[in-house]
């Protein structure tokens, strides 16, 4: 389908998700013991025949680019069409940063433009979903459509965190962006097609005009003017924004409904490591979990996910927790309700984390605004921080990361006391 | 090193490997969960600098040719250089098939005297070992030799399966006697060689004249003692030649154990293979997994005990596999058993059937040379009907399918074939 272009908005900085995000963009999240989050839309592009992709990157876009390179694990290193990350740039007479969603596809239109393409399908790289766009493009073209969007009914108390609307027949006839009360039940999952000359004309109109939200802006006065579709899509989606769902999203894909990543007529491509498979060891117990190849456990891990590379000592215990890439937690260490970040070492007989659930403010990065919550009485620690051998601590934290032993002993980089 | 050509022989049968090699060629055989064994020369190859790499294929290639592809995960997809097959081929002065592991290379002779490269480095692709080859290349090159081998000791019990090298004191090869009933030596050549160029091409355009089965051990490497400088070069860490049913589970079992003989997790030497996109396994809670290697895309609710296992594998709930070797996808229903066997891809066990329990222990009756340790080899593709009992150094041939059990419990060293396969029963 030469005819559809994606656009993936990956430039959020996902402030909700606290130290996780401080060192990548959100859509470079780390999900599911080997993904990123990312490969649930790069993959449903492949997967829906979409090979015409670009990505727009813009806070801490490395992680990204690294995980991307030329596309080659989503087969998109293509002669015709392919991926390509789009990164602010200078011109002769602007040199911004993407001020909004909208300024962000009005900035690449020349890209938009360069394909003749007849649709565009605009896309978060931040949701979680197996779906086939080629059934939303059936029935824009059917319908000739202008704009169809992706919805799905959600509980009333959910409605605070969508885009809520109301439809006769497929049309909209309402659009609620984030309601706190409404009698709405259509939640917008924020995958958009767009008839590209539709898309370019409305870019036009209102960018220039210093507008840059693509649903304020676009997509509501769409809707008053009749323009915009609606596609039921009932199948699992989450967006893992904040800390907890992005906990509990991860956890319900556990061994009961691993089904969901185990279904191969569509897969979830990632980036492959060069890794061993993983490694049990004589002393080791396992259950209720995810383990990626080269893990090697020697201790104890129940109702966690440990991504590649990670490492459990002998007569530690793991528990309804989740392990970055190459995590450490060294012999006789007690890891509950933690998520450790990418090479976080926690050394012999620390304990972290409390066993029950329980509401806290984790705290927020220094140059943040978000103050980060929890209700699972999570523990965070950022990327690359050490955890001194011996050290205890049995209540929800975020600690920064990279974090000396030292520096952990004295209490810096504890998260809860910046501006709590 | 673009001065020195590789060449890996992978056109051997390994019939020793019983059903896993009848389809494919002994290098293709998986390994380790997730690699095949000519991942391991590969991975030498191009960690060690080697990037112009021909592979000698004959027997069975189509699985390997696949596997290796254009060499994208070992980065040999490059301009200069990277990995070719050398088939056998039909050409104006007649065709023939290779006829031993140097008439390949006679065959492809015009490669060699084409080539710019000062070495050529010959390698198996049907050995396990992590090595650096360009330490050797340079003693090689220091000592002036026109052949240096890589010698291994071995126990004495076994030298009579390898070439024995006897040196003097500055290792100099001063005699090689191919598989010897009384030894001088334990020191065993490992069937890697390299070879000045010049003194190659000259040695076998002289001796293809009356060897039409040129073969390195058996006629090269002795005629090279009176004709030139053969020096060996001691190699001291692990190495397998994964010649038989036996060393292959040895080899796999090799990986297990918290201090592994054969240690994978070697952040320098990562062995290198095709990945598969698999997503990472699921450990139940009903399951119980100790000293095992696990590959990714495996769900497991049963009981895995030193056990190896490749991507996909499904161990139901009541189900134990124990000491034994399973491929990709393979499903092991409930209640099953799976006791010191090599199970090859996609096999389907019943639930409540008991493969590799021993009886009396009687030998194979069709490869009593081969299946004799204890170790029942399954292949692939094969359906074991639910509550059916295999005994131990059994061979269930590729496809067997329910209807092919005729009886409910196959004695120890039952051969049971289909026709179904496709291929003669040797």
């Amino acid at each position: 389908m030469s005819s559809v272009q994606a656009f993936v908005l990956a430039g959020g900085r996902g402030d909700r998700l606290g130290v996780i995000t401080k060192h990548r963009a959100k859509a470079a999240v780390p999900f599911g013991g080997r993904y990123r989050i990312i490969d649930f839309t790069l993959s449903n592009c492949v997967n829906s025949r979409v090979h015409n992709v670009y990505v727009a990157a813009q806070y801490a876009p490395r992680s990204l680019q690294e995980h991307i390179g030329l596309g080659r694990a989503w087969d998109l290193d293509r002669r015709d069409g392919g991926i390509c990350i789009l990164l602010p740039y200078t011109g002769r007479t602007d040199s911004l940063w993407y001020r909004g969603t909208a300024d962000a596809l009005h900035r690449n239109l020349d890209m938009l433009l360069a394909r003749d393409t007849e649709m565009t399908l605009v896309l978060s790289g931040d949701q979680v979903y197996r779906m086939n766009y080629g059934e939303m493009i059936r029935q824009h073209r059917r319908n000739r459509s202008r704009v169809t969007i992706a919805v799905k009914p959600v509980d009333a108390t959910d409605s605070a965190r969508f885009g809520m609307v109301s439809v006769d027949g497929t049309r909209v006839t309402r659009f609620e962006e984030k309601p706190e009360t409404t009698d709405l039940r259509l939640a917008s999952l924020g995958i958009y097609l767009f008839e590209t000359q539709y898309l370019v004309r409305r870019l036009h109109e209102v960018v220039p005009s210093g507008h840059y939200d693509l649903v304020l802006d676009m997509l509501i006065p769409a809707v008053r003017d009749g323009d915009v579709a609606a596609h039921i899509f009932e199948g699992f989606w989450e967006d893992v924004g904040e800390l907890d769902t992005f906990y509990n999203t991860s956890r319900s894909l556990l061994p009961a409904s691993s089904a969901y990543l185990m279904d191969r007529r569509r897969p979830i491509y990632t980036r492959s490591e060069e890794r061993p498979p993983a490694k049990f060891g004589a002393t080791a117990s396992v259950a209720n979990s995810v383990v990626a190849n080269g893990c090697r456990i020697f201790g104890h891990v129940e109702r966690s996910i440990l991504f590649p590379g990670v490492l459990v000592g002998e007569g530690a215990v793991v528990r309804d927790s989740i392990l970055f890439s190459e995590a450490s937690v060294y012999r006789h260490a007690r890891v509950t309700r933690c998520i450790l970040d990418k090479r976080v070492v926690i050394g012999d007989g620390a304990v972290l984390g409390q066993e029950d659930a329980s509401e806290a403010v984790l705290g927020r990065l220094a140059d943040s605004e978000v103050l980060v919550h929890t209700h699972e009485g999570l523990t965070v620690i950022g990327k690359e921080t050490r955890i001194p051998p011996g050290f205890e601590c049995r209540r929800p934290t975020m600690l920064d990361s990279m974090l000396s032993e030292d520096a952990v002993r004295q209490g810096i980089g504890d998260l809860s006391g910046v501006g709590a | 090193m673009s001065d020195t050509d590789v060449f890996i022989l992978v056109g051997g049968q390994g019939s020793r490997l019983s059903v896993l090699s009848e389809h494919r060629a002994k290098p293709a055989v998986p390994f380790a969960g997730k690699y095949r064994i000519i991942d391991f020369a590969l991975t030498n190859c191009v960690y060690s600098g080697f990037f112009h790499i021909y592979m000698l294929t004959q027997y069975r290639p189509r699985s390997l040719v696949e596997h290796v592809g254009a060499g994208k995960p070992w980065d040999l997809d490059r301009k200069w250089g990277g990995v070719a097959f050398l088939h056998p081929q039909q050409s104006f002065d007649g065709s023939s098939w290779y006829g031993g592991t140097a008439d390949a290379l006679v065959q492809n002779l015009d490669v060699l005297q084409h080539s710019q490269a000062e070495d050529a480095l010959i390698l198996s692709g049907d050995h396990v070992y992590k090595m650096n080859y360009e330490w050797l290349l340079r003693a090689h090159r220091e000592r002036g030799s026109d052949l240096t081998l890589c010698a291994v000791e071995v126990p004495w019990e076994e030298t009579r399966h390898f070439g024995i090298v006897v040196t003097d004191d500055s290792g100099r090869v001063i005699e090689f006697e191919e598989k010897p009933v009384q030894a001088q030596s334990n020191l065993a050549s490992m069937g890697v060689y390299v070879f000045k160029r010049e003194p190659l091409i000259r040695i076998l355009q002289e001796l293809q004249r009356d060897h039409p089965n040129l073969d390195f051990g058996k006629d090269v490497i002795p005629a090279m003692l009176s004709r030139g400088n053969v020096m060996t070069y001691r190699y001291g860490g692990y190495w397998l030649d994964i010649g038989s049913v036996h060393s292959y589970h040895n080899a796999s079992m090799d990986l297990l154990g918290n201090e592994p003989r054969l240690n994978l997790f070697d952040g320098q030497w990562h062995v290198l293979t095709t990945e598969h996109n698999r997503p990472p396994t699921c450990v139940e809670s009903s399951a119980r997994v100790r000293d095992s290697m696990i590959t990714d895309g495996c769900q497991i609710s049963g009981e895995v005990v030193g056990s190896v296992l490749g991507p996909g594998v499904v161990v139901e709930e009541g189900a134990r596999v124990e000491h034994s070797v399973l491929m990709d996808d393979c499903v092991v229903r409930r209640g099953a058993l799976v006791t010191r066997c090599i199970v090859d891809k996609r096999v389907k066990i019943g639930s409540r059937a008991q493969i590799g329990v021993a009886g009396d222990g009687r030998a194979n009756l069709e490869q009593p040379e081969v299946l004799r340790y204890g170790i029942t080899v399954v292949g692939k593709d094969a359906r074991i009907p639910a509550h059916q009992v295999v005994g131990t150094n059994c061979l269930v041939d590729m496809l067997a399918g329910p209807d092919d059990f005729a009886q409910r419990h196959l004695a120890d060293g039952t051969a049971l074939r289909t026709e179904r396969s496709h291929h003669p029963v040797r």
